[in-house]
């Protein structure tokens, strides 16, 4: 027994003499290894809080609005949420004819086309004997993601398949509205909640990250939705004038795409020059839609982004690379849309505490001016 | 009279609790002129914390990047004057200080001490120049403001000081 009692104090004294020698940069290490094992476990919770942060975020300027009128914040919520209901019945109601005609044929040939598709990628790795295993994995992975919804609509798959792929869908359509309307409402308190425990020494600081990130990440994700929205309409348009089949359909899917830096574009493009190269049987289709999201893409480069979210956060390429494949490889697509918006507001957020940390030791009285005048 | 009936009907949809507070933030010099939707919105956006007594708000020396309001309580202005501190001006409800940071970054002039339980706004830097960068009428009001009450500093400092000296030798 005794010896036993010896041998836990023993531990107990050589943990904590290892907590105290350990450096802070393994126990940091160890603490990122944790995050993310938890977040590659509970990946769909983590996906869902994260977008409704991100919809939160993006719906509070329409409540801080609302409320400056003098309504109530659970009015202004309510009164939202009402309104949203209200465009997405108005929208199904003079959408759905057309939407659910197209996205309903989309995906029940979809499987016709991925078969297309693979049996040209296999014809052109046989005839230049390559290997486009990788790419054929990739555009397989597209593929499927991008059917989900549309499976799920037309129920092509067996109840437990659909289980399996719909828990996390449908978990995310009940709960991003719960968490989103919560987070509006109750954000102040919350936030009041949060200054009540930083200690006044690190309030500034902490103000001023807030701030930062404030008036930066609002107009970051509110100039990426707007300019999503808007290579999305543009691409609607110019397949549908080229004679396309599924324009909106593919339109939504450029404007999600579009988030995710160069390879959005690619993947969406690559999708639609498929498609038109299965529809018309023709290079020549295939050319007039690659110039299509060229000229789209110059738009969104010289016209759009400078007008929507500026150039205020950008990340260096390398790094950017690095963060789409870490975010499919953690989250799926989902992941390679919200990896780069989250990187780049973490950047800044990284950014703010260093130049904060820099400035420090330069904060020297000017006593003569101090003499002078005021605090 | 229709104005009253409409208020009468939809009185629950609007808020009454933050009246006192957008009272109070109407009377603050820097805003004076300001719309309440305005004042409204200042009040959303900026952020509030709660101070003990005793508390220090910044220290002399210290990089200053926000101004503060006090909403309640009394917050004391503090400059060391050799070993002694002086206190150079108690603050209530409806004043506010350190409104030099709003226009440079520069280090704190004097310690800022709350005096008993203290409720404060913050507003930094980046947030006043983002509001008044999208508003030209609002950075009219508010600059126009600060610039009466800092010519206000100038003129009530004795005529031995300094800066009032450097000014009037002009």
């Amino acid at each position: 027994m005794d010896n036993g009692k010896n041998i836990r104090d023993e531990l107990v004294e050589g943990f904590q003499e290892v907590h105290h020698k350990m450096p802070l940069w393994v126990l940091f290490l160890i603490l990122l290894s944790l995050i993310f094992v938890s977040a590659y476990n509970a990946s769909d919770l983590i996906v869902i809080l994260i977008l409704s942060g991100v919809v939160a975020y993006i719906l509070s300027s329409v409540i801080n609005k609302m409320q400056s009128f003098g309504l109530k914040r659970k009015v202004a919520v309510i009164l939202l949420y009402l309104g949203l209901f209200g465009l997405l019945i108005g929208g199904e109601a003079l959408l759905s004819p057309y939407l659910r005609q197209e996205i309903g044929t989309f995906y029940t040939r979809v499987p016709e086309f991925s078969q297309q598709i693979e049996s040209l990628i296999k014809q052109q790795s046989t005839e230049t004997s390559r290997d486009f295993t990788v790419l054929e994995q990739v555009m397989r992975k597209i593929l499927s993601e991008v059917t989900l919804p549309g499976r799920l609509l037309n129920k092509t798959l067996d109840f437990s398949a659909v289980f399996g792929y719909a828990a996390p869908f449908v978990l995310g359509l009940i709960l991003i509205p719960f968490f989103v309307f919560f987070l509006l409402k109750d954000w102040p308190e919350m936030l009041k909640r949060i200054m009540r425990f930083i200690p006044p020494a690190y309030v500034e600081t902490t103000v001023s990250a807030m701030s930062e990130m404030n008036v930066l990440v609002g107009r970051y994700l509110r100039g990426l939705a707007v300019d999503c929205m808007a290579v999305g309409l543009i691409a609607t348009c110019g397949l549908w004038l080229l004679g396309i089949h599924y324009p909106i359909t593919l339109g939504i899917l450029s404007g999600c795409a579009n988030v995710i830096p160069y390879l959005g574009p690619v993947i969406a493009c690559t999708i639609s020059c498929l498609i038109a190269f299965v529809q018309f049987q023709s290079v020549g289709a295939v050319i007039n839609v690659l110039l299509l999201y060229m000229t789209v893409k110059l738009l969104d480069d010289l016209l759009i982004q400078p007008l929507t979210i500026g150039k205020t956060l950008h990340l260096h390429p390398m790094l950017l690379v690095i963060t789409i494949v870490t975010g499919e490889k953690l989250f799926g697509v989902i992941g390679m849309i919200l990896a780069v918006p989250i990187v780049t507001i973490s950047q800044k957020i990284i950014t703010i505490f260093i130049l904060d940390r820099r400035r420090r030791p330069t904060a020297k009285v000017d006593q003569e001016a101090a003499n002078r005048i005021i605090v | 009279m229709k104005k009253e009936h409409i208020q009468r009907i939809f009185g629950w949809a609007f808020d009454t609790q933050n009246k006192g507070n957008l009272e109070k933030l109407g009377e603050v010099r820097l805003f004076k002129g300001l719309s309440k939707a305005l004042l409204r919105k200042l009040l959303i956006d900026l952020f509030e914390k709660e101070y003990d007594a005793g508390e220090i708000i910044f220290s002399e020396g210290d990089s200053g990047k926000a101004l503060y309001i006090v909403m309640s309580g009394t917050v004391n202005i503090v400059k060391k004057d050799g070993s002694e501190d002086k206190v150079l001006a108690p603050l209530g409800p409806g004043s506010y200080f350190g409104e030099l940071a709003l226009i440079s970054e520069s280090p704190r002039f004097a310690t800022a001490v709350a005096v008993e339980k203290t409720n404060l706004l913050i507003m930094y830097k980046s947030y006043f120049d983002h509001l008044i960068k999208g508003n030209s009428r609002i950075s009219s009001r508010v600059l126009l403001n600060l610039a009466e009450c800092l010519s206000g500093y100038i003129c009530s400092r004795d005529p031995k000081d300094t800066f009032t000296r450097d000014i009037s030798e002009r």
